[in-house]
């Protein structure tokens, strides 16, 4: 089923009892529900985020494909297999990335845990080496120390790639990434995203990617879930969702010059806002729905009334509105 | 005064409701203690001569494991508690909070005491059931009490030194437990100093953990220690003060030394 | 997929923690001669070697120190496949062993093999000097036979520590329950108090463990009688064969329990 799909999954609901201390020996139980009929799917060759804030049960649905975690209700599956009632063969089909801190055999080198999970993953003396070779190399691990410095040696920016590599080391073709550059610094998180889209894009894997970084999911996916409370409350490309939004555009320029600035401001048909210091510099934001129609225009005109352009953008909704837009309607 | 006793209280609330009230690690510990008792206390009635009293033998072991017990409590619920606060990331904290170690102790202690208390009352039901009920009587208790007070005295300061070094050095659990297991051995803890041969009997008595053992024996036992009673009672309590002096002095020194250096990683065993 | 490249992984596994960590290593030198010594130090503080020769037809100290060696290497079978579910959670890697497609019942045979082979070799620091000292050459070579003995009774233990493992790990707070199994198998394997002694009921549950057989024919190789070790061996053998269904069936017990649960990923 779903062969030719990555991942499929429909209305997946998974509730966790939790006890709640009400008085010195009494407790009541909770309900509270991780995931409340979440649907969406992944195809080869494309990066899917899976976007919201924590608690909104992104690792909740990461679990579930994984097969570490049992849904209440709903069906998913991972390259056409049912993650609850054929496990073992969704498990050959999948590398997974969860938290980079902990995982890993602190007193054995970076090598020696990809040679223990190698055996794991049913990889043989040579085809095991060669794979492990190949990808110290593609994550630079070599250059960082893993064939001789232990896990406990590591920094966080090493586990990372680690734990990455632990996720390539089958060529799994599908792969869950649970917040991959948490915690991480710049260089390494930038290197690990380049990795995700080469993987996708150049390799045809599926990638489902966690994170609640709305900026590192604008980079790195394709396509976006926003994820709230459980629910999926939206999807499409970070253009689409951004479109979506009622939310206008604005033009933004900073200019200098003595002249009225109403000659120019007046003419426009459209909200906007000027802020004035004294060495006649105006910072103008224009509101419109479609600021590439007037961005020329207004710059032409500013230039004929005798301003000087000091920076001109289109400033864009980012995703951080677009989730919120969508969050606050659930 | 009323800042520290409020500290003590919080910790002390703390550890009672996780460690004795809600957790069932309270009765789970109790029996697996009861079988540990049983491991190592029934091949000793392969020694045993039919024509011994038993409950003689019971109150002798009910005596040696109630030192072992105090000895464990130094050793797993003060020092180690050090080794616990560096491996969750508390000690910085505590450190940094100015607080100081104290009122930590003093909230833990009254819970060591009450884990002894059950523990030891499990103990009396094991040896109950293998030898018969040990045969206690405290015979002075005066002299119960300053023994009590002197092994606590020289516990908390094998517990400082012990603490101290794990801060510093990062001692692992596996070393821990070996002292744990030696000390009460070589300094007389264990067994009565008349017992012992010469040698040990010796250097038993140049340590302080010997003089509270040989008096709480005493007190319950009615076993005459082996060095006469006034030189027992001030040897005891000079030996306590002057290894207490020095064991505050020796964690200052190490307290000093994180400051300067950084705690040491330690594994969790 | 074979049980080898899992053996070698689990060798690499512990031999890397086990050199690394010298306090481990030593560990494994010291415990057999520390549990002897405290027992024996008492032993003959409340009452007389002599009565034990009388009682049990051996030295106290060849006794002891062979009844610490074969408690520590069977417990180390014990140990590492009770425990191991437990550390790999703390340390963060049990998610990625049950999202592997490995064979669980292999992985977990493979789990004890490497600290045991450790374990037993300690035999040659541990009761073939002691050996060799009272009986000299003769003396060497019972040690080795009690080496293969001891190895023999550790394996034996694999599958009823797995039936364990999967039912006791799927309660909270499990490792409170192994800190009373553990002793509890230390107690009824019969090593420190031989089963003969035992009262009825503790000697009909000590029959269940299948190395307390292989413990039974030690002793008797003490005392010189050869009578009966080979039904003992063959009970012993008989037993591990027959649980080992019942270890698949409870892994599968845990893992399932495990995943409905949700598997901690930190």
């Amino acid at each position: 089923m779903y062969i030719d799909k990555a991942i499929v999954v429909e209305n997946i609901v998974k509730r966790y009892r939790v006890k709640k201390k009400v008085g010195f020996l009494r407790s009541t139980t909770e309900v509270v529900e991780a995931l409340r009929g979440v649907s969406f799917s992944v195809n080869y060759g494309e990066v899917v985020g899976l976007l919201g804030p924590n608690g909104a049960g992104k690792t909740t649905t990461i679990k579930v494909l994984a097969t570490l975690l049992t849904p209440d209700s709903g069906e998913a599956y991972v390259a056409g297999y049912n993650v609850v009632k054929e496990p073992d063969k969704v498990r050959k089909k999948i590398g997974i990335m969860l938290s980079v801190e902990k995982g890993f055999y602190g007193k054995l080198t970076g090598r020696e845990n990809l040679e223990y999970f190698a055996a794991l993953y049913g990889l043989d003396g040579r085809r095991s080496r060669e794979r492990i070779d190949y990808l110290i190399k593609l994550l630079e691990l070599d250059r960082l120390g893993a064939d001789y410095k232990l896990l406990e040696e590591f920094s966080l920016g090493m586990k990372a790639r680690l734990s990455l590599a632990r996720a390539l080391l089958s060529d799994a073709p599908i792969l869950l990434l649970d917040e991959p550059t948490l915690g991480l610094d710049p260089p390494s998180a930038r290197r690990i995203r380049e990795l995700v889209k080469d993987l996708a894009h150049r390799d045809g894997k599926a990638i489902l990617y966690t994170t609640h970084n709305m900026f590192e999911a604008e980079l790195v996916c394709d396509r976006i879930l926003l994820i709230n409370r459980g629910i999926i409350v939206a999807k499409g490309t970070p253009q689409e969702l951004k479109q979506r939004i009622p939310k206008l555009r604005i033009v933004s320029l900073n200019v200098k010059g003595r002249n009225n600035i109403g000659n120019v401001l007046d003419k426009l048909n459209t909200k906007f806002d000027v802020k004035a210091d004294e060495n006649d510099l105006y910072s103008v934001r224009i509101h419109v729905q479609n600021p590439e129609d007037i961005f020329n225009d207004v710059v032409k005109r500013f230039i004929e009334n005798g301003f000087e352009i000091i920076s001109a953008r289109i400033e864009e909704p980012t995703l951080e509105d677009v989730f919120i837009y969508f969050s606050e309607g659930q | 005064m009323l800042k520290l006793i409020r500290r003590a209280y919080a910790v002390f609330k703390a550890y009672a409701l996780s460690d004795l009230v809600r957790s069932k690690g309270f009765v789970y510990g109790l029996i697996s203690f009861s079988i540990w008792i049983l491991l190592f206390m029934s091949p000793l009635t392969l020694f045993m001569d039919p024509q011994q009293s038993p409950q003689t033998i019971a109150a002798y072991g009910f005596t040696a494991i109630l030192i072992f017990m105090f000895y464990g409590a130094a050793t797993w619920d003060w020092a180690a508690e050090l080794r616990w606060m560096i491996n969750d990331g508390r000690l910085e904290y505590y450190i940094a909070s100015g607080s100081g170690f104290l009122p930590h102790y003093l909230g833990i202690l009254p819970i060591s005491l009450i884990w002894v208390f059950f523990a030891m009352f499990v103990n009396y039901i094991v040896l109950s059931i293998i030898w018969g009920p040990p045969a206690l009587a405290v015979i002075d208790i005066s002299m119960l009490i300053y023994g009590l007070a002197l092994l606590l005295i020289n516990l908390i300061a094998y517990a400082l030194i012990l603490g101290g070094t794990i801060i510093a050095s990062g001692v692992s659990g596996f070393i821990m437990e070996i002292i744990s297991f030696i000390l009460p051995v070589a300094t007389g803890g264990l067994t009565p100093l008349s017992k012992l041969p010469k040698p040990l009997q010796t250097f038993a008595l140049l340590t302080p953990f010997s003089y509270p053992a040989e008096i709480i024996r005493y007190s319950i036992l009615g076993w005459l220690p082996v060095v006469e009673f006034p030189q027992l009672i001030a040897r005891g309590m000079l030996f306590a003060i002057a290894f207490l002096a020095i064991s505050l002095t020796y964690f200052r020194y190490q307290i000093k030394k994180i400051l300067r250096e950084g705690t040491r990683a330690t594994a969790l065993w | 997929m074979s049980l080898y490249p899992l053996l070698k992984a689990e060798f690499k596994l512990v031999y890397g923690e086990l050199f690394r960590r010298k306090s481990a290593f030593i560990a494994m030198i010291i415990y057999p001669y520390l549990f002897a010594g405290f027992t024996l130090f008492f032993g003959y503080t409340i009452g007389s070697p002599n009565l034990f020769i009388e009682r049990v037809g051996i030295d106290p100290v060849i006794f002891m120190i062979t009844a610490s060696y074969i408690v520590m290497s069977i417990t180390t079978v014990i140990d590492d496949v009770l425990w191991r579910p437990l550390s790999d959670t703390y340390i963060g890697t049990i998610p990625y062993i049950l999202a592997s497609p490995v064979n669980r019942l292999k992985l977990f045979i493979a789990i004890p093999i490497p600290r045991l082979l450790a374990m037993v070799s300690m035999g040659f620091t541990s009761i073939t000097p002691i050996y060799a000292l009272y009986y000299g050459f003769r003396g060497a070579v019972t040690a080795l036979l009690i080496m293969a003995l001891v190895a023999l009774g550790a394996l034996s233990m694999v599958s009823i520590a797995i039936i364990i493992a999967g039912l006791v790990h799927t309660i909270s707070e499990s490792w409170r329950i192994l800190n009373i199994v553990r002793p509890l198998i230390m107690v009824l394997l019969g090593a420190y108090y031989p089963r003969i002694f035992m009262p009825f009921a503790a000697y009909a549950i000590s029959f269940l463990i299948p190395s307390s057989h292989i413990v039974e024919v030690i002793h008797r190789l003490f005392i010189g009688s050869l009578d009966g070790i080979y039904i003992s061996l063959a009970i012993a053998i008989t037993l591990a064969l027959l649980y080992m269904p019942g270890g698949r069936k409870s892994l599968l017990y845990w893992e399932r329990r495990k995943v409905a649960e949700g598997v901690k990923t930190y």
